[in-house]
């Protein structure tokens, strides 16, 4: 009597699914499947147990991976940054903007709008009839720390990354409002804001004073400030020429080099998943493989059992027996073998992708558009209902 | 082939096949006959015993190439003279404990040879000690010689119970089949490297399961329920 998969000491070589009472039951049946596909009620088959129940495990194993692969097409941008540590095999994930939001990050940061990284702001202290500085030695912070020393450039490779320079009559409100108040003109220079009596509102949307105050702002710099400046190197050179006594401070708005692994926050994603190889996906518990799956498990069994076994007999293409020569099938067994191995994933494969998310939604949507198209030859009873489509 | 890959479990491998080939499929077999020369009264100048005293047959499947039979017309008359060539797979005949050697007789059929010469067949991969069989050379045995009944099958004209074989047993390795011990052994079922089949019993080709009126089948089915 033949010892039972659950009795036999290290029955696989990995033992992902020995300790399963379904995949030790299977065993036990599949090897008399393979055996008796394979003809050893009549002739030997020269496969040892252990022998099937490898080609067994692996078919479990290369079903899991195929799934698995699946399922990282379909939920990849929805895993990008969880933990690698815990198992999510076999769950269906909520699907989520993260991934795509990091990708755009770059673009906020850009726009000055958001991003991950921290940006300073500085200034450098002008002097009387001097239009030249040096932003790397001159650009201080509130504290009259040099920004480009700080803390802060640590990952910067040695440069900063001028972001914006203030150097501009920046109230552009006061013209909105009423380009030819005096009082505004004041209300400029003394760094008021514009709230004057002559003010006149108007019911607008909203949207319009965002654009018409774009507009201004953009017109006032490039057709009617006097104020420019010209950055080259380190060095900046400002207009016109500060001619006051005391004249007031240049500001800066200046970013670093980005580490795209130290973000300016401490970003546990960076350390989550990454790729397809550390996407937490175990092996699929066998007892949750459904009949679908397992069959495909059988049949691939058998395909691999079969090239194992003309690989056992394709050492010897011919055997001396008495008085003749013995010719073995072991070449065709192995081509067999392989060429169902290779059609059951390649089905598996094509089936697979037929039904990733991205595919489901195409098919969705196909299936509405076919939904309104019968729809529209469905007659309306005598005008009592109404179609949709 | 060097000895670096042909180990001894290629070399049970082998003889397993070539066994299955012969005991499994072919089907062929000889009765074979042992002259005790020890109980056998020899000629001290013929060297030669007018009667002689042989073991109890030993049933052994066998490949065997008959030849046609030779007819001489001398002065005594005509004289049919048939030859045969019959291999033994080694194991075989070293498992069943049998002294293959010339001047033992076997029957094949419902003729009686006798054996001019006993050699090995071949090396296995030039490998000395392993050989594939032997290669028995015999010649029909003259009348006399031998008298005994001879083991079926002979020949379907004949009404004996046993004149055709109408019941084939695999063995498979099992030292039991459903015609009695079969004194077989696979060397890799015997080591454990492989299990036995995974039918419970040999398959045989019989009448056995045949309901259908054809006589005969291939009975392979463990646990069929015969009426």
């Amino acid at each position: 009597m033949s010892t039972a998969f659950y009795k036999t000491l290290n029955p696989t070589p990995f033992g992902v699914f020995d300790d399963e009472s379904d995949f030790q039951s299977d065993a036990d049946s599949v090897v008399n499947f393979v055996k008796r596909k394979l003809g050893d009620d009549i002739l030997s088959v020269e496969l040892t147990k252990k022998q099937i129940w490898a080609c067994f495990e692996e078919s479990s194993m290369e079903y899991g991976t195929l799934v698995n692969e699946y399922q990282t097409k379909s939920q990849l941008s929805n895993l990008m940054g969880i933990s690698t540590g815990s198992n999510i095999q076999g769950k269906y994930a909520h699907e989520t903007l993260d991934f795509i939001l990091r990708l755009s990050e770059p673009y906020a940061q850009e726009g000055g709008i958001g991003g991950s990284y921290n940006t300073a702001s500085g200034s450098i202290d002008l002097v009387k009839n001097q239009q030249d500085y040096d932003i790397y030695d001159n650009l201080k912070d509130g504290a009259g720390n040099l920004i480009f020393s700080s803390s802060m450039n640590n990952d910067g490779a040695g440069r900063l990354k001028i972001l914006e320079i203030y150097h501009f009559n920046p109230q552009a409100a006061y013209r909105f409002f009423d380009t030819t108040s005096a009082i505004n003109y004041l209300n400029n220079e003394f760094s008021f804001e514009s709230f004057t009596p002559e003010t006149a509102f108007y019911v607008l949307p909203v949207f319009e004073d965002v654009l018409r105050g774009g507009m201004m702002d953009l017109s006032n710099r490039v057709r009617r400030s006097n104020y420019s400046y010209r950055t080259q190197g380190t060095k900046i050179r400002i207009f016109p020429t500060p001619t006051a006594d005391n004249p007031k401070k240049l500001w800066f708005r200046v970013g670093f080099g980005n580490n795209p692994f130290d973000p300016g926050y401490n970003d546990g994603t960076i350390d989550g998943v990454s790729m397809p190889s550390n996407v937490p996906f175990n092996w699929i518990k066998y007892a949750t493989i459904n009949s679908m799956g397992k069959q495909w498990i059988y049949e691939y069994t058998l395909a691999t059992s079969k090239e194992l076994l003309g690989l056992v007999r394709s050492k010897f293409s011919t055997i001396p027996i008495p008085g003749a020569d013995l010719q073995l099938n072991g070449t065709e067994l192995v081509t067999q073998g392989r060429e169902t191995q290779e059609k059951l994933k390649t089905n598996m494969k094509e089936w697979l992708d037929s039904l990733t998310y991205e595919k489901m939604v195409e098919g969705e949507a196909a299936k509405a558009e076919n939904l309104q198209r019968v729809l529209k030859t469905i007659p309306i009873p005598n005008g009592k209902c109404i179609v949709i489509g | 082939m060097a000895r670096l890959f042909v180990t001894p479990r290629e070399l049970d491998l082998i003889s397993d096949l070539s066994k299955e080939i012969i005991k499994d499929v072919v089907g062929q077999k000889v009765y074979y006959y042992k002259v005790r020369k020890e109980l056998s009264n020899v000629h001290d100048v013929y060297e030669e015993a007018e009667n002689k005293v042989f073991n109890p047959p030993v049933e052994i499947c066998a490949r065997v190439e008959w030849q046609q039979a030779n007819f001489i017309t001398n002065k005594f008359g005509v004289d049919q003279n048939s030859t045969i060539t019959v291999w033994l797979q080694y194991r075989d005949v070293m498992h069943k404990q049998l002294d293959v050697e010339a001047g033992d007789y076997l029957s094949y059929g419902d003729t009686f040879f006798e054996v001019l010469s006993a050699k090995l067949d071949a090396t296995i991969y030039g490998q000395i000690e392993y050989s594939t069989g032997y290669i028995l050379n015999c010649k029909q045995a003259r009348k006399g010689l031998i008298n005994k009944i001879p083991h079926g099958p002979t020949d379907e004209s004949y009404s004996d119970a046993d004149a055709t074989e109408k019941v084939f047993v695999q063995q498979r390795g099992f030292k039991d089949n459903r015609l009695g011990p079969t004194g077989d052994e696979r060397a890799l079922i015997a080591q454990g490297k492989l299990d036995l089949p995974i039918s419970n019993e040999p398959a045989e080709v019989s009448p056995r399961g045949a309901t259908d009126g054809i006589g005969s089948s291939f009975y392979a089915d463990e646990g069929i329920k015969e009426g």
